[in-house]
């Protein structure tokens, strides 16, 4: 690997486009996957994105639109479990101010997409809410609502019966 | 949703009363100053939006938490393009000045957004020296030491979980509660076996576990890497403690893991390793 490669612009952004897929989907090698087939249509369509605009979202962009065909053909097959088995075993009792790990994954992975991916490039990606709905093509507005649902949604999931304070139920 | 407000107010206009848009603006810091006031004001006096915003920023913290370990993780090499693909973009694109300063400036500001949110994730730089301790080797040494004379010699089951299986670090991850990774020696010619996770005597909020990583040479011999939670220590230097029958145990921490790497190796090879390893720890 020569210095040029590692220096180019995308390189930089390819921690944070695995990031959001391991968080996306929920499994490495699945991400894994989504990641390469997302840089490998990156790398041979460089010469079109256009200097000065926003790189990120034009990486986000093709990493959704690939991660788009690959749920719409995930939906004719039945539903395999998100998760392995040892990722739903509960870790050790937390501090109390934190969530769950299995219980986070879990409240995640029953999220729908779309709320999902909003939360995420918000919340862990902190793109601005312009970005993240030019990244999904979509108006800010309905960047607002998905956020609004998606996050309403994993707090009922993840504080539950139990209530405000920290005991959080196991989601399963 | 019913959200009368205008999020991230950038003044132009009276302001409509906070709703939920200017909760989430918020949380994720996308606010004008005053709106940010304004919210401000209207929280401290609705307890339930209150303890909504509150939730909300906490699922920011916990989903960084739990995920910004894989910022670290090196990149492999099918992710960069391949070198005539590299050549044909660069002739296509020409040499200008102007490129590569764009260039530069996104390696920047790439680096710039990894990296200063994610500053726990960049303990000090471990100084390069290796210092050596008289008297006991400390706990941390010990204990590597033992898990791995216990380990080493087993042909059947060396590792609990083998190195072909995805879930090993991800389930060492989770048990040990911080991100864990395994990292690769296969150019110095030691292979990954796998890991297993171990008991610790002492407890504490950490919590009692620790695990070790096991690899292998070509010539059969074996080294371990043992890992243990050691929340809040203070980083350290490179040390290295002379084991029994030539097993050298050269260990060091960051502000969340005290490493330990054991084996029949000479000092300066294992300092050779560790050096790798701590840099797939912090690159």
């Amino acid at each position: 690997m020569s210095k040029p490669a590692e220096d180019h612009p995308i390189v930089a952004q390819i921690p944070h486009l695995r990031r959001y897929a391991r968080a996306l989907l929920g499994d490495r090698t699945m991400a894994e996957d989504l990641v390469q087939d997302s840089l490998e249509r990156a790398w041979s369509r460089f010469h079109l994105w256009r200097e000065g605009s926003n790189l990120r979202t034009w990486l986000f962009t093709i990493m959704h639109n690939l991660h788009a065909n690959l749920a719409r053909n995930a939906s004719r097959r039945p539903q395999t479990a998100p998760l392995d088995e040892d990722f739903a075993v509960p870790v050790r009792a937390d501090q109390e101010d934190r969530l769950e790990v299995a219980a986070l994954d879990d409240a995640l992975s029953r999220l729908p997409d779309e709320q999902r991916q909003v939360v995420l490039l918000v919340g862990l990606e902190e793109m601005s809410y312009q970005e993240a709905a030019v990244t999904l093509g979509i108006p800010v507005g309905t960047v607002m609502s998905r956020l609004h649902r998606g996050r309403e949604r994993l707090r009922d999931m993840l504080m539950g019966a139990a209530g405000a304070g920290g005991g959080l139920r196991r989601v399963k | 949703m019913t959200t009368p407000s205008g999020m991230s107010g950038s003044g132009g206009g009276p302001l409509l009363p906070p709703g939920d848009d200017d909760l989430h603006a918020y949380v994720d810091r996308q606010l004008s100053p005053e709106r940010q006031a304004e919210v401000e004001r209207w929280l401290s006096g609705d307890g339930d939006a209150a303890s909504r915003a509150a939730f909300f920023a906490r699922l920011n913290a916990e989903l960084h938490r739990r995920y910004d370990h894989v910022l670290a993780e090196p990149i492999p090499a099918e992710f960069l393009p391949l070198p005539t693909e590299r050549r044909r973009r660069a002739d296509r694109r020409g040499p200008g000045l102007r490129s590569f300063a764009i260039a530069a400036s996104w390696l920047i500001a790439g680096l710039f957004a990894g990296w200063s949110t994610h500053s726990l994730l960049m303990p000090p730089k471990v100084i390069e020296r290796v210092v050596e301790i008289p008297g006991p080797a400390p706990t941390l040494a010990l204990q590597a030491a033992a898990a791995h004379a216990v380990y080493t010699p087993e042909v059947r089951h060396p590792v609990e979980v083998r190195a072909d299986e995805a879930h090993l670090t991800r389930w060492l991850s989770n048990r040990m509660g911080k991100p864990i990774k395994a990292p690769i020696l296969d150019d110095s010619g030691w292979r990954l076996m796998g890991g297993r996770l171990l008991p610790v005597a002492e407890t504490g909020p950490a919590g009692p576990v620790a695990c070790q990583f096991m690899y292998e040479h070509a010539d059969g011999s074996r080294v371990t890497l043992y890992m243990k939670s050691v929340d809040g220590a203070e980083p350290s230097a490179f040390r290295f403690a002379q084991e029994r029958e030539g097993m050298g145990v050269l260990y060091w921490m960051d502000a969340k893991l005290g490493y330990a790497l054991t084996g029949k190796l000479p000092k300066e090879d294992l300092k050779i390793l560790a050096r790798k390893i701590y840099d797939q720890f912090n690159s």
